[in-house]
């Protein structure tokens, strides 16, 4: 009696081990943690940082804070068990956006928020109730509407006054990358290899058929005088003509250069004066010729880049995931290491008066760094 | 080289490389790539698995001999354990032996788990860093995304019925390779086991992508195949009993339909013959007056009219055969 009795809580003890330690070891895993890759942006004399859980308003000139806001952790449909796979609450992607007196946060979990910039208090939230699919891309404000690519497909066109859909377009893909707004015409890329123009008046569709590519689409498209440019993950940059739709030209890996890409063009390209600088996630920085598609030149920044470039006066900067801040002459397309942060950076950077801004992830700070001389002025730590 | 970065190198960089490009071979379907990926591991590892199964069978083999041992050597528990391992040794068996294939396949799960995660971009984030992982082969880069639907499963996210189908076929092999118990300790220890692993592999289905839970249905099915093939038995696995059972839950064939009208019509001629009986022994017993007063009064002898025989019953009837058959008897003679 006294056996089987040992013998049970020996069973129930185990069990208890197992499940703690399963728990422990799928929720832990780096595999299943949902990294926001929020930047920053600035308005006036003050920075937004969005981050997971919140939304941080800082003083642009010292890094003090301003105020700070609990972003509403949404009850998503994810089984307990799930480890946050449904919707992972409050987990930013998106840039934040400021468009009048209010900043627009973008949650993972599907709702989208209105803060004063002043006070920081919640104008409004859409849904009201429940959640709309995740956004990771970034939101884009014209004329009193909110455009947005949500994961499941859907690009919708919100009132800002009302908060009421003034229409919405399903392109059945999966959508991970911000939409680019060109006159009256939203590019929208997919994740399954698509790039689609829609009429923001009407939400049709402007092309006979999308354009593909032969990888999935995770950066934003560029929009320069009548071409679209897409950088994808098949390795390749394309550039299509806005109105048909149609190829003009293709630089990849199988191009005829003396650098080719070996990885995906992850980040949204910088364009500038007919020069195209594209990081890449095989560590360089493919400068090509924004009319035909020749390779001008490609810089190695020894490790992967999946930041955002931006331009600060005449250096095009550049961010490596292990946290190396280069800037880059595009008078002699030479670089400079400006930084080196050690810490992982996967967030789009932010140029304001020469400083440029950096949101880590992992460990979550924000630095303010001199674009010149490479000073960290302040940092803050954001968790 | 720290040892995350080995093992990226060795395990997870060809298993996601495989994966996908596996897939594009396969249609794109992720699924069918899992599936196909299993039968190749599993067959690349059966020299392991067979010589798993042959060492688990010599232990069971084994077992009465233990059994005495534990009983000769009940209070010395180091000479029991001299005496284990000499017999071990005399019988060429190593309880290591069984260990070891589960133990290899151990971090090929964890590679698949990892790669199942990241390939599928169940967090954007680990989508991100799959760039790390692939070579430089066209189709890798082709072949993405990967198509997460498979029959109706999503094998990004766990699936109930799928974390029970995990269960169920691993309570299956637990039967299947249980040792016989030699003491009512090792029966519980062994009932136990059968239980905790199911239930435990029923708790990761329910906490880990479905298609890692795809994985161990199919590694499963296959262990049954191969235990049986080798072992040529069910172990502690009462077949009949659970096929029993499972008839028992279908809902009735024609030919079961057939069988009970027989039954039927069986009981009906015996009850029908029972009270023939009785009323033959009633008759008789008229009879058997009348004839006594006919006999003695007539001829002096009994007049029987069926040749001896006595009367034939309606059993009797249902007892002969059917014409067709005994001509067919006949023919073949």
């Amino acid at each position: 009696m006294k056996k089987n009795r040992n013998t049970i809580v020996k069973a129930i003890l185990l069990t208890v081990i197992l499940i703690i330690s399963s728990l422990a070891a799928s929720c832990s895993s780096s595999a299943y943690t949902n990294y926001g890759w929020t930047g920053s942006v600035v308005d006036g004399d003050t920075i937004y940082v969005a981050s997971q859980g919140k939304l941080t308003a800082l003083q642009k000139d010292n890094g003090s804070v301003k105020w700070q806001r609990e972003i509403e952790k949404d009850v998503a449909p994810a089984s307990p068990l799930s480890c946050g796979m449904g919707a992972a609450a409050s987990v930013i992607y998106a840039d934040p956006v400021v468009s009048g007196d209010t900043v627009y946060v973008a949650s993972y979990s599907g709702k989208i928020f209105a803060y004063n910039t002043a006070s920081g208090n919640l104008l409004w939230k859409y849904p009201s109730e429940g959640y709309v699919e995740g956004i990771i891309g970034g939101l884009i404000i014209d004329n009193g509407l909110i455009y947005f690519a949500a994961v499941g497909g859907t690009v919708t066109a919100l009132n800002i006054e009302t908060q009421e859909v003034e229409w919405r377009y399903d392109t059945e893909d999966t959508i991970w990358a911000s939409p680019c707004m060109d006159g009256d015409t939203l590019f929208v890329a997919s994740y399954d290899k698509r790039l689609f123009a829609i009429d923001i008046n009407s939400g049709n569709l402007k092309w006979d058929r999308p354009f593909e590519t032969e990888g999935p689409i995770t950066a934003a498209p560029i929009y320069d005088n009548g071409v679209v440019y897409i950088g994808s993950l098949d390795r390749g940059i394309y550039a299509i003509d806005a109105q048909s739709g149609q190829l003009i030209w293709e630089f990849n890996a199988d191009s005829d250069a003396e650098y080719t890409p070996r990885n995906w063009f992850w980040a949204t390209p910088l364009i500038l004066d007919g020069v195209i600088y594209a990081p890449n996630m095989d560590g360089f920085v493919y400068i090509i010729d924004s009319t035909d598609g020749t390779l001008i030149t490609a810089l190695d920044m020894g490790n992967a880049m999946s930041s955002d470039p931006v331009l600060n006066e005449d250096r095009v900067i550049v961010a490596t995931q292990h946290g190396d801040i280069y800037s880059i002459n595009i008078e002699n397309n030479t670089k400079f290491l400006l930084k080196s942060l050690d810490l992982t950076v996967q967030s789009s950077l932010y140029v304001d008066e020469g400083i440029v801004y950096v949101h880590t992830i992992k460990t979550e700070n924000l630095y303010a760094i001199n674009g010149g001389s490479g000073v960290v002025v302040w940092y803050y730590e954001v968790s | 080289m720290n040892i995350g970065a080995i093992w990226d190198v060795i395990a997870l960089g060809p298993m996601i490389n495989i994966l996908i490009g596996l897939s594009d071979i396969l249609f794109g379907s992720f699924g069918l790539t899992i599936i196909v990926l299993t039968i190749i591991i599993r067959a690349v590892m059966f020299p392991l698995t067979r010589k798993q199964m042959n060492a688990t069978k010599s232990m069971q083999d084994l077992q009465p001999k233990l059994a005495e041992l534990q009983k000769k050597h009940a209070k010395d528990s180091q000479k029991l354990a001299q005496e284990q391992m000499r017999l071990y040794k005399e019988s060429g068996v190593s309880p290591a032996g069984c260990l070891l294939p589960m133990l290899i396949q151990m971090p090929i799960w964890i590679a698949l788990y990892q790669s199942i995660m990241r390939v599928l971009a169940v967090a954007p984030g680990n989508f991100l860093n799959l760039s790390e992982y692939l070579y430089s082969w066209p189709i890798v880069f082709k072949a993405l995304p990967v198509d997460s639907q498979f029959l109706w499963l999503n094998l990004g996210t766990p699936d109930f019925l799928l974390a029970l189908l995990v269960g169920a076929s691993m309570w299956v092999t637990q039967k299947m390779s249980a040792s016989p118990a030699t003491n009512p300790q090792q029966k519980a220890q062994a009932q136990m086991m059968t239980v905790m692993m199911p239930l435990m592999f029923v708790f990761f289905s329910l906490t880990f992508p479905s298609g890692l839970a795809l994985y161990w249905i199919v590694s499963n099915i296959i262990t049954i195949v191969i235990q049986y093939m080798i072992t040529k038995s069910w172990g502690s696995l009462n077949v009949p009993k659970y096929v029993a059972m499972f008839k028992g839950l279908l809902p009735a064939k024609k030919g079961d339909s057939k069988d009970k009208k027989l039954k039927e019509r069986i009981a009906s001629v015996e009850n029908s013959k029972k009270e023939d009986v009785k009323a033959l022994k009633a008759e008789d017993t008229s009879d058997n007056t009348q004839v006594a007063e006919e006999g003695t009064d007539a001829s002096g002898r009994e007049e029987r009219q069926d040749g001896g025989g006595g009367r034939k019953t309606s059993f009797d009837r249902a007892k002969q055969k059917p014409r067709g058959s005994r001509n067919k008897r006949s023919k073949r003679r």
